[in-house]
C-alpha cells in the first residue's frame, strides 16, 4: 500500500512507517476470517479488505506541520512577550492557512481514506486493525451521505457510537469475551451513550470521565492564560484519547438516526424561542465569565492607549 | 482486456473471434497462425471447432520433432537390394494421404520448432505435400505459438508469409461463458473470476515468479477441487492445490472467497427457502452483511427476470409464487436483523426503483421494513 497523496510536511520516516503498518493491516484483512496467524491475530475480513484496500488513501500530515509551526511561534511569543489576544489571532490565521480542519486521527468520506501518520504509528496491531475497521464501517454504512441537514459534529458522534458498537460486536463474534476491555486497552477509554447524553444535558455537571470538558474548568484556564500569557493548561500535555462507544446498544438505538435524535433531544432548548444549547450557567461559571470579560475589556483599553 | 504491451503488428482478436476465424479459415481451406499467451485456450478452442465440423484432427507438437519426423526416414533396412532409397513417412501422414476424410493439421508450438523443420513445413503448408508426395486429405493448417516474453521465438518470415496471423487475447467474459456452458470450471472459481476479472490471467512477464494465474491454471485448479470435493479433501488442502496452480497471492484471495462460497451460500439458500438459520448470529459482522447483500441481490435478480420476460407489461403480470415466497422470506429475515445491515443491503442491491416498479410496499413485511428503515434517511 502506498499513499496516493501526502498533505503537509513531516519526517518521511513517519510516512514510510505508517504505510508499512497500514499495508500489514490490509494484508491481514485479505486473509480468511479464521486465519488468525497474522498481525493482530483477529482473523481476516475479506469484505472490509475489498472495500478499503482499492480506494484512495491519503496521508494527512498537516496536523504535524501545524504543531511544529505552532511550537516555533510560541517560542517567539514568549521571547517577544506577545499579548494573549495577538497570540490567538496569529495562531487562528495560521490554522486558516492549513484549512482550519486539521486531522489528528483518521477519516473517510466513503470513497477516500485520510490517515494522520503520527496517529497510525502509535497504534498497536489490534488498535490499528480496529481503526481501519472503524473507517471501513463508516464507509459501509454510507454515513456521510445520510447526514442530510443534521448537525455535522453531532451526526459524526452518533455514527461513531454505531460504528464502535459494530467493532465491539465483531470482537465478540471473534471470541473475545470482553470486547470493551480490548477496545479500551488497544485504543483508549470511551464515553458511553448515556454519559455523553448526560454531558449534553448539563455540561456544567459532567460525568467523571468528562470532567475535563466542564466549561467552568475551561473558563478557569482561559482566565489563567489571560493573566499569564505563558500559562499552559496542564491537561493539554497528555490529551487522553476518548472514543464515543457503546458496548451494548439497545435495539432501538442501532440506527445512527435514532442515536442522533436521542442526543439532540438531550440538549436543552429555550422554552420561548426554541434556540438549542441554552444551558443554565452555574454561579461559579458566571463569575469567571464576568472576570474574563473584564480582563478582555482592560486589555482592549490598554491596547488602544498604546496605539494613541 | 488487453495488457500485452506490443501487438507485434498482428491483428488482435479475442477468443470468440478466434473461434469464428478458425471456422472460416477451415471452411476456406487456408492456413492460420494463432499467437497467444500461455493458457489462453488456443488449442482447446481449435479442437472444439474441428470437432464441430466434418474434419479429422491431425495433431503435431513441433517442439518434439526433428527434420526426419516431418520429411520421412530413409528405408535402409527393408532387406531388398536396390540402388535407390525410398522414404518412410511417419504414421501421422497416413490420415493425410489415405482414405478420403478431410483433415486439419494442428501444428502446436510452432514458435519452439527447430530451424531444420522450416523447409518441410513450407512445403507442407504451401503445397499440401511432403517431399513431393501429395497430402490429398490435408484441408487446412492451424498453427499455434506463444509470445516471445513467454519463451517463444518469432517463426521465420517465409512461414509467416504463408499464413494468416492473429494475436489472440483472452476475454474473461467469453471464458466465463465457456466455463458456464462446458461445466469444466468449478462454480466457486467461475464466481471468483466473475468478481475478479483481472485475476484470470497474470502478467505477461512472470519475472522471477514460478507460478502465476492463467486460464489453464484455473482450469487445472477446477479439476483438482472438483475431485477433492468428491473425495472429501480437507479445505486447507484444496486451497493449497489452487494456490499451487495459480500462485500463492491469488490463491490467498481465492481462499477467502471460497470460505464465503462454502459457508455463506448455503445460509443464503436456507433463508430463501424460509428455513431457520441459527448459524447467522454467530457470523462476523461483514459476513452477516454479505449474506444480506446476496439475499437482496438474488431477490433483485428474480424481480428483474419478471421484467425481462414480460417487458413493459410487467406491472400487469401476477408475481410467480417462487418470487412471492422469496420476497416474503427475505423481508421477514431483514426485519429481524441489525437495521443498518438491512438498510445497506436494500439500498445497495435492491434499490428504490425496483421497490416502486414491483410495488413491494403492497406487501406487509416490505412495507414495514421500508417504512421503518427509509423514513429517516436524509
Amino acid at each position: 500500500m502506498k499513499f496516493h497523496k501526502i498533505l503537509g510536511k513531516c519526517d518521511p520516516q513517519i510516512i514510510t512507517e505508517a504505510e508499512g503498518m497500514l499495508s500489514s493491516t490490509f494484508t491481514e484483512l485479505a486473509m480468511g476470517y479464521k486465519t488468525k496467524a497474522f498481525g493482530s491475530k483477529l482473523g481476516g475480513d475479506v469484505f472490509l479488505h475489498q472495500l478499503i484496500s482499492p480506494l484512495k488513501h491519503i496521508c494527512d500530515a498537516r496536523g504535524i506541520e501545524f504543531d511544529v509551526e505552532c511550537e516555533k511561534m510560541h517560542a517567539e511569543f514568549e521571547a517577544e512577550n506577545v499579548p494573549v489576544e495577538q497570540r490567538d489571532a496569529i495562531i487562528a490565521a495560521l490554522k486558516k492557512q492549513f484549512g482550519n480542519k486539521l486531522l489528528y486521527t483518521a477519516a473517510t468520506n466513503g470513497s477516500i481514506f485520510y490517515w494522520a501518520p503520527q496517529f497510525i504509528i502509535k497504534q498497536s496491531k489490534i488498535g490499528l486493525r480496529l481503526i481501519v475497521g472503524h473507517e471501513g464501517w463508516h464507509s459501509i454504512y454510507m454515513h456521510p451521505s445520510r447526514r442530510g441537514s443534521r448537525n455535522p459534529a453531532l451526526w459524526n458522534i452518533a455514527v461513531d457510537f454505531k460504528v464502535n458498537f459494530t467493532l465491539m460486536d465483531d470482537l465478540r463474534l471473534r471470541d473475545f469475551r470482553h470486547p470493551e476491555e480490548v477496545f479500551q486497552k488497544e485504543l483508549g477509554d470511551f464515553i458511553t451513550l448515556k454519559e455523553y447524553g448526560g454531558f449534553l444535558k448539563d455540561p456544567f455537571n459532567p460525568p467523571a470521565k468528562l470532567a475535563l470538558w466542564n466549561p467552568t474548568l475551561s473558563m478557569k484556564h482561559t482566565m489563567e492564560r489571560m493573566a499569564n500569557p505563558g500559562y499552559k493548561n496542564p491537561d493539554d500535555k497528555e490529551p487522553k484519547s476518548l472514543y464515543f462507544a457503546e458496548p451494548q446498544l439497545a435495539d432501538d438505538m442501532k440506527r445512527p438516526e435514532n442515536i442522533y435524535d436521542y442526543l439532540f433531544n438531550q440538549i436543552p432548548k429555550c422554552s420561548t424561542c426554541g434556540k438549542i444549547g441554552v444551558w443554565k450557567k452555574p454561579e461559579a461559571y458566571k463569575k469567571l465569565e464576568k472576570q474574563v470579560k473584564e480582563m478582555q475589556a482592560d486589555m482592549k483599553d490598554h491596547s488602544n492607549d498604546a496605539k494613541h | 482486456m488487453s495488457d500485452i504491451a506490443s501487438d507485434f503488428n498482428l491483428q488482435r482478436i479475442n477468443t470468440k473471434e478466434y473461434a469464428d476465424n478458425l471456422k472460416a479459415t477451415i471452411d476456406f481451406g487456408g492456413n492460420l497462425l494463432a499467437i497467444a499467451r500461455r493458457g489462453t485456450g488456443k488449442t482447446s478452442i481449435c479442437r472444439d471447432v474441428i470437432l464441430g465440423g466434418k474434419y479429422k484432427e491431425v495433431y503435431v507438437n513441433l517442439a518434439t520433432k526433428e527434420r526426419p519426423d516431418l520429411a520421412g526416414y530413409p528405408d535402409f533396412f527393408n532387406g531388398k537390394k536396390d540402388n535407390f532409397v525410398n522414404f518412410l513417412f511417419p504414421s501421422m501422414y497416413r490420415h493425410l494421404m489415405e482414405g478420403d476424410q478431410p483433415c486439419i493439421a494442428v501444428l502446436d508450438e510452432v514458435d519452439k520448432a527447430e530451424t531444420g523443420l522450416l523447409s518441410p513445413l513450407l512445403e507442407f503448408i504451401q503445397e499440401r505435400s511432403i517431399d513431393g508426395h501429395k497430402l490429398k486429405n490435408l484441408h487446412a493448417v492451424v498453427m499455434m505459438g506463444n509470445l516471445p516474453s513467454e519463451g517463444g521465438t518469432r517463426p521465420p518470415a517465409p512461414l509467416l508469409d504463408r499464413t494468416e496471423k492473429f494475436l489472440v487475447e483472452i476475454n474473461p467474459e467469453h471464458w466465463l461463458e465457456w466455463a458456464g456452458t462446458s461445466g469444466l470450471i468449478h462454480p466457486s472459481i467461475a464466481a471468483y473470476i466473475t468478481d475478479n476479472l483481472h485475476d484470470l490471467s497474470g502478467d505477461v512477464d512472470q519475472g522471477e515468479n514460478y507460478s502465476d494465474r492463467s486460464p489453464r491454471g484455473w482450469h487445472n485448479a477446477s479439476k483438482l477441487i472438483t475431485f477433492g470435493e468428491r473425495k472429501g479433501w480437507h479445505p486447507t488442502m484444496m486451497m493449497h492445490k489452487v494456490a499451487a496452480c495459480v500462485g500463492r497471492k491469488v490463491g490467498i484471495k481465492y481462499s477467502a472467497f471460497f470460505e464465503h462460497y462454502q459457508v455463506l451460500l448455503p445460509v443464503v439458500e436456507k433463508i430463501m427457502k424460509g428455513e431457520k438459520v441459527q448459524e447467522f448470529s454467530q457470523f462476523e459482522n461483514t459476513k452477516k452483511l454479505v449474506v444480506c447483500m446476496i439475499l437482496c441481490s438474488r431477490y433483485a435478480r428474480m424481480l428483474d427476470e419478471i421484467k425481462d420476460k414480460a417487458g413493459d407489461n410487467f406491472r400487469n403480470i401476477i408475481m410467480p409464487d417462487d418470487v412471492k415466497d422469496a420476497g416474503k422470506y427475505v423481508s421477514k429475515f431483514l426485519l429481524n436483523i441489525d437495521p443498518e445491515m438491512a438498510l445497506i443491503s436494500i439500498r445497495g442491491q435492491l434499490g428504490a426503483k425496483r421497490v416502486l416498479d414491483h410495488n413491494l410496499t403492497d406487501d406487509e413485511n416490505w412495507d414495514r421494513i421500508l417504512t421503518e428503515l427509509l423514513a429517516k434517511i436524509g
